[in-house]
């Protein structure tokens, strides 16, 4: 079963007096469970199809569905509760709120969805423990290295359970074993808790582990590939 | 996601800059200190003025024949005062009733002759509402039973050449004639105020009587009340008490209308310079939270990505001046407070930059000025710069709330 659906999606922006086409015409369907890697060289799409399919942008035409819900006729109050509902971001700059911990940053999303706080402990906790944080609970992002920013953030996207998780280039400011290690950790998750991941990125290494390779050139799907 | 997770979040955001946060509490609370500081001082100005106002030339409510007020004339004369004085007292037995005759003459000694402004009054019950028997430098107060003693001010008595027990006559006009009386000075009053010193003189109410030939009627009887705002009830009671007879009952602001329009001008100034400085320190306001709005902007895009929804995120904001406004308001009140204490308590002597004797307004006031504290002007000060701040703060709210996360994310 298609979690993300997009037909017929392109996305035109004006920058200055040029417009610029970031999407031609994609068609797309991610299923329930993949660990799919966006590939695809600078401004071939990649970021632009992610943020539509996060419903944080919206195409010049076409739809994106996302667990059978249109996003592109939503308003923003209603995208910004699915967002909190159904998906988890991780983002290249890991984009922790710097005044709260790393337990804090974690519960941040449950917090927002109104979920007990015995409960958004247990699942806090728990998903700390999974990305390899114990014991890092009262720690603020300044005190973090940028590997354990990486995961306080895949954290916080997987700890509601979101029904797909979305990553923009989420090792690109990590070393090498670190970025091997995230996405060891992510790829555990997709296994064990069963969570649908989608990535934009270059890095080699997400390729390797992805289960799905989607490249795009020039706004295209250029080459869709499973494994 | 609760009042209490924006709370906490709010909080820790004001410790992000604290040097900006701090500068902003303080701007907030100075400006709000000196608000109170101010209108403490100016109340106390006020009191003092209207006290020394009321208690030298009128009374909280005053009792003339009709007409006086809007033309003085001597035989305008509160008739049969002894029996009016006497329903006074019965009806406000707390007030202090004083009858007074007011005449212009011309004062004559052996060396010279001025034009004075003389007043009768019965000395005892004057010495129980105001100072001036205190301003006394030789000589002593006028005395009961005394009807040919003559208070004079210092140049008045350098004038005419005269020293205490020297004899001046007092010539006034009593229906048409000119009447003359002998008089022996029995003290000199100095206030430093040039128009009572050079030419205001005191006498008995029954001598004043005698020159002005109106028998036992005054040109008025004046109540002074212990409580000031009882003055429009007071008036309402006494014109009840007394209707049917031909007189006019005033309380002090129409009595005085002088003094009671340069209060409310003075007042009405002091409002003034309140706006302008809500104005700034609005402006202030609101350029530090769309500051911490703007830098804020890419942190912004991040909550809402991750599923904030623009209304917590504005009320995040919000809750942000909230706070700022609360602790301002805390420390600035506190601080206005502390300021106004002292003025409260010892006053603030002016003699040195005004003078003795300074008349503002038709009044002479006092050299020492005690402030007045008002709790509930404190209050409300506090309740409008707190909104002040929390309105300063609805554009970046707005700003923050209209963000689109793509854009958002992508300023740095």
């Amino acid at each position: 079963m298609a979690i993300v659906s997009v037909h017929g999606v392109t996305r035109t922006y004006r920058q200055g007096e040029v417009d610029v086409r970031a999407l031609r015409g994609v068609d797309l369907d991610i299923e329930k469970g993949e660990f799919t890697a966006l590939m695809g060289p600078s401004g071939s799409g990649k970021t632009t199809l992610l943020n539509l399919v996060g419903g944080l942008d919206k195409p010049t035409s076409g739809e994106v569905v996302v667990d059978g819900k249109d996003l592109s006729k939503m308003k923003a109050g209603e995208l910004s509760r699915m967002r909190l509902s159904h998906l988890g971001f991780v983002f290249q700059a890991y984009n922790l709120i710097p005044v709260l911990t790393a337990y804090e940053n974690a519960e941040f999303v449950l917090l927002m969805r109104g979920v007990p706080e015995a409960e958004r402990k247990k699942r806090v906790m728990a998903m700390l423990d999974a990305v390899g944080l114990a014991g890092m609970e009262k720690r603020r992002p300044s005190e973090l290295s940028g590997g354990q920013q990486q995961r306080v953030a895949v954290a916080r996207a997987i700890v509601g359970e979101p029904a797909l998780v979305l990553a923009d280039e989420p090792t690109a400011n990590l070393d090498s074993k670190t970025g091997h290690d995230l996405i060891a950790t992510m790829r555990k998750l997709n296994e064990s808790h069963g969570v649908t991941f989608v990535f934009a990125t270059h890095d080699p290494k997400v390729r390797d582990q992805a289960s799905r390779v989607v490249s795009l050139v020039d706004g295209e799907v250029a080459e869709d590939s499973r494994r | 996601m609760g009042a209490r997770t924006i709370l906490k979040l709010a909080w820790r955001n004001l410790g992000r800059n604290l040097r900006r946060t701090i500068i902003t509490v303080a701007a907030i609370s100075l400006s709000l200190a000196m608000l109170v500081f101010s209108s403490a001082l100016g109340d106390g100005f006020h009191n003092e003025m209207i006290h020394e106002g009321v208690s030298q030339s009128a009374g909280h409510v005053v009792v003339q024949a009709e007409g006086y007020q809007h033309k003085p004339d001597a035989e305008k004369v509160v008739a049969n005062a002894p029996s009016v004085m006497h329903t006074l007292e019965k009806l406000v037995p707390t007030a202090t009733v004083v009858p007074r005759i007011f005449l212009q003459g011309l004062l004559t000694s052996p060396a010279n002759s001025v034009g004075v402004q003389v007043e009768g009054v019965d000395a005892p019950l004057e010495a129980k509402v105001n100072s001036f028997h205190e301003k006394i430098e030789t000589g002593e107060n006028l005395k009961p039973g005394d009807d040919r003693g003559i208070l004079i001010g210092k140049t008045l008595a350098e004038t005419l050449e005269v020293g205490v027990g020297d004899k001046v006559v007092l010539m006034a006009q009593q229906k048409g004639q000119i009447e003359s009386r002998l008089f022996r000075v029995r003290g000199i009053f100095h206030t430093g105020n040039g128009a009572l010193d050079g030419f205001f003189a005191e006498i008995p109410l029954v001598a004043a009587q005698k020159v002005l030939g109106v028998g036992d009627g005054v040109d008025q009887i004046s109540l002074h009340l212990h409580d000031e705002s009882r003055t429009g009830a007071v008036a309402a009671e006494v014109r009840r008490a007394l209707a049917g007879l031909p007189l006019e009952i005033l309380p002090w602001q129409e009595a005085l209308p002088e003094l009671h329009q340069f209060v409310v001008i003075d007042n009405g100034s002091l409002y003034v310079i309140v706006v302008i400085i809500a104005l700034i320190v609005a402006l202030g306001i609101l350029n530090t939270v769309l500051m911490s709005v703007l830098e804020r902007t890419h942190e912004f895009g991040v909550l809402l990505a991750i599923g904030m929804s623009p209304r917590r995120l504005a009320a995040m904001v919000l809750t942000e001046s909230f706070l700022i406004g609360l602790v301002a308001v805390l420390v600035g009140a506190g601080l206005g407070a502390l300021m106004s204490w002292p003025l409260d308590v010892y006053g603030i002597d002016w003699s040195k930059m005004m003078g003795q004797g300074t008349e503002i307004g038709g009044v002479t006031i006092k050299s020492v000025i005690k402030g007045d504290l008002s709790f509930v002007k404190m209050v409300i000060f506090a309740l409008m710069a707190w909104a002040l701040t929390v309105l300063s703060s609805l554009y970046p709210m707005y700003k923050a709330s209209k963000l689109r996360p793509v854009e958002a994310m992508h300023q740095h």
